[in-house]
């Protein structure tokens, strides 16, 4: 393998299956790359290579004795440093949480073990998934591999900077107002966003309790199907969690685009010329490759991306106080500057405040629900523009125009991809939104797009 | 939150309310480092407030001429 970044899942899966890979050989090469690069992209904050390895032999022992577990036996993940995992440390990046060692794994982490996945670690997230990028928290921010004095964006940082340098296939995001697209998008991957429900909470740190979701990050889009289809399903523990059929995600890949009806919500990032000419032109670029495939397109006006901004950072805000509130009056020093100056922010948020943007809420939905009823998916950008400098990265009074909040409010399905490169040599991304829980739609979208085009062939010259 | 820049004493109420017990030089820091995005946070509840009062209140429905038998 030492020629290859690392494969895909699909493609490691089939090698597994057909015994032309070995778990073992995979999760040594993973392990290779970790160690060589970790160093400068700082993904992981934590390593578990002796027990990896013992996990990849137990899968291919498995394995060969006729027992595969399906596309996730012996592939090598790790998960968002969130995400509860038992007898392993996991911090959320922060300081507060240094020493804390779950006992119980989160309902994903389970579920993904349960597939017959390896656990190499944790990787690096803003810390508690809202502050960052920080360098004043026990772990610096990871790096991008495209470019390391450019922003990853965030939360899901580690997930998508080890992703898109190939240390890992894939692994867990969460994402409250952004946080598995955005590093999607800055890092060159595919993540995908679920329904508010679909996949489980039970065990990852909250940040906001009606915003926040648990999703996939991966290469491509059929990855991510994969991923998805082994943590989607109904669980007690999240009271959020929502009990519908899942579909085989995999099989909605098979479908070409023929009778897809998409909506281009260029208002956001077109008006007051909010997104950059590159980012114009490759939304247009992949709208017309969609349309190519067969899909009808047409254009649509729903509220300004700033109504449901304010909708979305009020309730945040307010829900991240409620988490928070009991460390902050506690150890309000023990946070980063940036984390402990952004939740204090909800303490100063009135009751009223919040009713106000639920109902807000309400009716942004209803006209979302109104807007889609003859649509199968919405398509728009993902942000404004390449990769920002890390020494330049947003503060929250320019997160009023967003586009990826929209569907934390929301609650729909919502995918990035790669749809181009700016003249800096970064990636571009498209967003693509579906109606509730019809995430296969989203994904058959994304699938086709990625398959008609040649970006995801490119990856980070990095030295290894 | 209210309408005006929060002086010093309001300030400091708001923390002591929300259980905050910083020193006068902390609170000096964290009300320069947050004042952008306390003004960011007063234009988001502004907007909402707008909004809603547009889109929801019988009166205005009623003067746009969409009032329909929901009273």
């Amino acid at each position: 393998m030492s020629a290859e970044i690392v494969p895909t899942i699909a493609e490691a899966a089939r090698r597994i299956k057909d015994r032309t890979l070995s778990p073992v050989e995979l999760t040594k090469h993973c392990l290779q790359r970790i160690e060589a690069l970790n160093g400068a992209l700082k993904c992981f904050l934590l390593t578990r290579a002796d027990a990896a390895l013992a996990e990849a032999a137990a899968a291919e022992a498995e394995i060969m004795r006729g027992h595969y577990r399906g596309p996730l036996h012996g592939i090598p993940i790790a998960h968002k440093d969130i995400f509860d995992t038992a007898g392993i440390r996991t911090t959320a990046h922060s300081k507060i949480l240094i020493g804390n060692v779950p006992v119980q794994d989160a309902t994903a982490v389970r579920l993904l073990k349960e597939a017959g996945t390896v656990l190499l670690g944790k990787l690096a997230t803003h810390e508690f998934a809202i502050g960052g990028p920080s360098f004043d928290l026990p772990w610096p921010p990871p790096r991008n591999p495209w470019n390391a004095a450019r922003f990853t964006g965030g939360s899901s940082s580690g997930t998508g900077v080890a992703i898109a340098a190939g240390l890992i296939p894939g692994g867990t995001c969460s994402d409250t107002g952004g946080s598995i697209r955005l590093p999607a998008a800055y890092c060159g991957v595919t993540g995908l966003k679920p329904t508010y429900g679909r996949v489980s909470r039970h065990g990852v740190i909250p940040l906001a309790y009606s915003l926040d979701h648990v999703g996939p990050l991966a290469w491509t889009a059929e990855d991510c199907a994969i991923l998805l289809q082994s943590i989607a399903g109904h669980d007690l523990r999240d009271p959020a969690s929502v009990e519908t059929p899942v579909p085989d995600y995999r099989a909605a890949l098979r479908e070409d685009l023929r009778g897809i009806r998409i909506g281009v919500a260029r208002q956001f990032f077109e008006d007051g010329d909010h997104a950059s000419a590159a980012v114009r032109a490759a939304i247009d670029a992949a709208t017309g490759i969609t349309r190519d495939l067969g899909a009808e397109l047409r254009e649509i006006r729903l509220s300004p991306p700033e109504d449901y901004g304010a909708c979305g950072w009020i309730i945040l805000f307010a829900e991240a106080w409620a988490v928070h509130e009991a460390n902050m009056r506690k150890r309000f020093n023990d946070f980063g500057k940036i984390m402990r100056n952004r939740v204090v922010l909800g303490a100063f948020l009135s009751s009223a405040d919040y009713i106000q943007a639920v109902r807000l809420r309400s009716a942004l939905i209803r006209e979302m629900d109104e807007a889609m009823a003859d649509l199968d998916v919405i398509v728009t950008a993902v942000t404004p523009g390449e990769a920002p400098r890390l020494d330049d990265a947003p503060s929250f009074a320019s997160f009023q125009r967003p586009m990826t909040m929209p569907f934390n409010v929301t609650g729909q399905p919502a995918l990035a991809t790669r749809c181009g490169f700016s003249a800096n040599g970064l990636p571009l991304s498209l967003q693509i939104v579906g109606k509730p829980f019809a995430e296969a739609t989203v994904l058959r979208v994304a699938h086709a797009y990625e398959r008609a085009t040649e970006w995801h062939r490119r990856r980070p010259n990095l030295a290894c | 939150m209210s309408e005006a820049e929060p002086s010093m004493a309001e300030f400091t109420h708001l923390l002591r309310r929300a259980g905050l017990e910083l020193t006068a030089p902390e609170i000096d820091a964290l009300r320069a480092e947050i004042a952008p995005s306390c003004r960011a946070l007063r234009e988001m509840n502004q907007r909402i407030r707008t909004r809603l009062t547009a889109e929801s209140e019988p009166a205005h429905r009623f003067r746009r001429g969409t009032i329909d038998d929901e009273r």
